[in-house]
């Protein structure tokens, strides 16, 4: 109860307003970083990939959900170091169609917090953010 | 990572009658100093008096010089994931000028000579092998949306284009990209030599060996399963049931390997070929063979082998030019200990 209420607090302090599952967060868009709630404008019922993990590779658990992930309305959001080069390479290794954007420091800020409301001990875990639309609730779980 | 359950899964296999060939004594080289301790090693590399290890578990590479004593150097990479980090190493590339690159979980970090990062750049395919030639890295990788197995980047990680077609029919209708990566990183397992000039893959499955220029020309290919004897064929056949019943291989309780060699180590004109030794008919053999192989002509010029005991564990050698002669050192795993071995005629 004490770590539930520690991440209501955290987002709310973030402008966050969290419901908290036994398997995932839920979420409003109000207060999340600019480049989340583009990404979930323009694709009302898209998914939003952010890929900061270090496991990413085809035979790494995360290789089965980004093989599954080939749609053309999910948006990957990358580690901003990622070069040009790393990002062909990516598509082109789980032959996705997607558009690929390259977060800011506020996001990196955001998926820390995320990752602490999850307990993660790693937060550079990859997360797949299932908007249903609008600023409504938004599905995250770690992959 | 799918490594790591490689080595869960592993299982020594299937030693040689080959009775002839030259017995090796082992000399444990002391530590010098409480931190030059070593564990098992996925790979090493010497730089002259030094010897970089990668400690896989502990997701480190470690830097020892190895005189009459190892003393501990320091670490070129530790764990993490920010710049100079490494997660879950696997293998050393050694450049012209002695610096390295690690291949880790994520790509290729890049250290100059006084082991300072420079820079990295990730990979997302599944990893088989990787050497540094003529301003490249050749990477052999696992990759089920391509019909070849050898990709070369250039330092700042631009993708050039394939080679090496792929030489098993595997079934891609299965559907499942993981499980076909999965399968194919098994396969089409091997390493990647080079002598500066050459590139040599060397298929650990198949038997299956090829060498190319450093223009991705193929200059010849060959079968090395001859070399292996019977038991050479036997792991052959193993893997033709698994390519035939890919389902075997993806028992989620994992699946037994079948190898002709553990590693693969390239010295001046000499391939020296650690042989996988048997431990599922019912004997474990008193040695660990290394075939020396011909660079040129790819046949055996002798073998070589290692006293080995019960119990004993050892995946990845090196070799240098001491005295004019090449010496092969070994981390061998003892029970106990763990100790870095000379092996001498």
């Amino acid at each position: 109860m004490k770590t539930y209420l520690f991440c209501a607090l955290l987002l709310l302090g973030t402008g966050i307003l969290a419901a908290i599952n036994a398997n995932c967060i839920m979420l409003n868009l109000f207060g999340a970083p600019e480049i989340v709630r583009n990404a979930a404008s323009e694709n009302a019922q898209g998914k939003l990939v952010l890929l900061y993990g270090s496991d990413i590779c085809s035979t790494c658990p995360s290789g089965r959900t980004l093989h599954l992930l080939q749609s053309n309305d999910m948006t990957f959001m990358v580690d901003p170091e990622f070069s040009d080069y790393e990002i062909q390479d990516f598509m082109e290794t789980f032959q996705l169609s997607g558009d690929v954007v390259k977060a800011d420091r506020e996001v990196t800020i955001w998926l820390k917090r995320l990752a602490q409301c999850k307990q993660e001990t790693r937060w550079r875990r990859n997360l797949r953010l299932t908007f249903n639309g609008g600023a409504s609730p938004v599905k995250v779980e770690t992959f | 990572m799918h490594h790591a359950c490689m080595l869960l899964v592993f299982l020594c296999l299937f030693a040689s009658g080959t009775d002839n060939g030259t017995m090796l004594t082992r000399n444990v080289i002391p530590f010098g100093d409480d931190q030059a301790w070593l564990t098992l090693s996925t790979d090493m590399a010497f730089v002259g008096d030094y010897l970089y290890v990668v400690e896989n578990p502990k997701h480190q590479v470690k830097k020892v010089r190895v005189q009459s004593t190892v003393t501990f150097e320091g670490y070129l990479a530790q764990k993490g994931e920010g710049p100079g980090e490494v997660w879950l190493p696997i293998e050393l590339l050694t450049r012209e000028d002695g610096s390295i690159i690690v291949k880790d979980n994520r790509g290729f970090s890049f250290f100059d000579t006084k082991d300072d990062f420079q820079h990295r750049f990730r990979v997302f395919t599944s990893w088989i092998s990787a050497t540094w030639l003529s301003g490249r890295i050749y990477y052999a990788a696992a990759d089920p949306g391509k019909d070849q197995l050898i990709f070369p980047y250039t330092p700042n990680g631009k993708k050039g284009a394939a080679f090496a077609p792929k030489f098993l029919q595997v079934d891609t209708a299965r559907g499942d990209m993981v499980r076909l990566a999965h399968n194919e990183s098994y396969l089409y397992e091997g390493r990647l030599l080079t002598d500066g000039r050459t590139l040599f893959y060397l298929n650990k499955t198949f038997g299956k060996a090829w060498t190319f220029d450093d223009k991705s020309k193929l200059l010849s290919e060959k079968n090395l399963t001859g070399i292996f004897g019977p038991h050479g064929a036997m792991v052959v056949e193993k893997n033709k049931n698994y390519l035939e019943n890919p389902h075997e291989m993806e028992k989620p309780e994992g699946f037994l390997n079948y190898s002709l060699f553990d590693d693969a180590f390239l010295l001046e004109d000499n391939i020296y070929l650690l042989r996988v030794v048997n431990a599922l008919d019912g004997f474990i053999p008193a040695h660990k063979d290394i075939f020396v192989l011909d660079k040129k002509t790819l046949t055996l010029k002798e073998v070589l082998k290692v006293p080995f005991k019960p119990g004993e564990y050892f995946w990845t050698f090196a070799a240098r030019v001491e005295n004019g002669k090449h010496r092969l050192y070994a981390i061998i795993d003892m029970g106990e200990d763990t100790n870095l071995v000379a092996l001498d005629r």
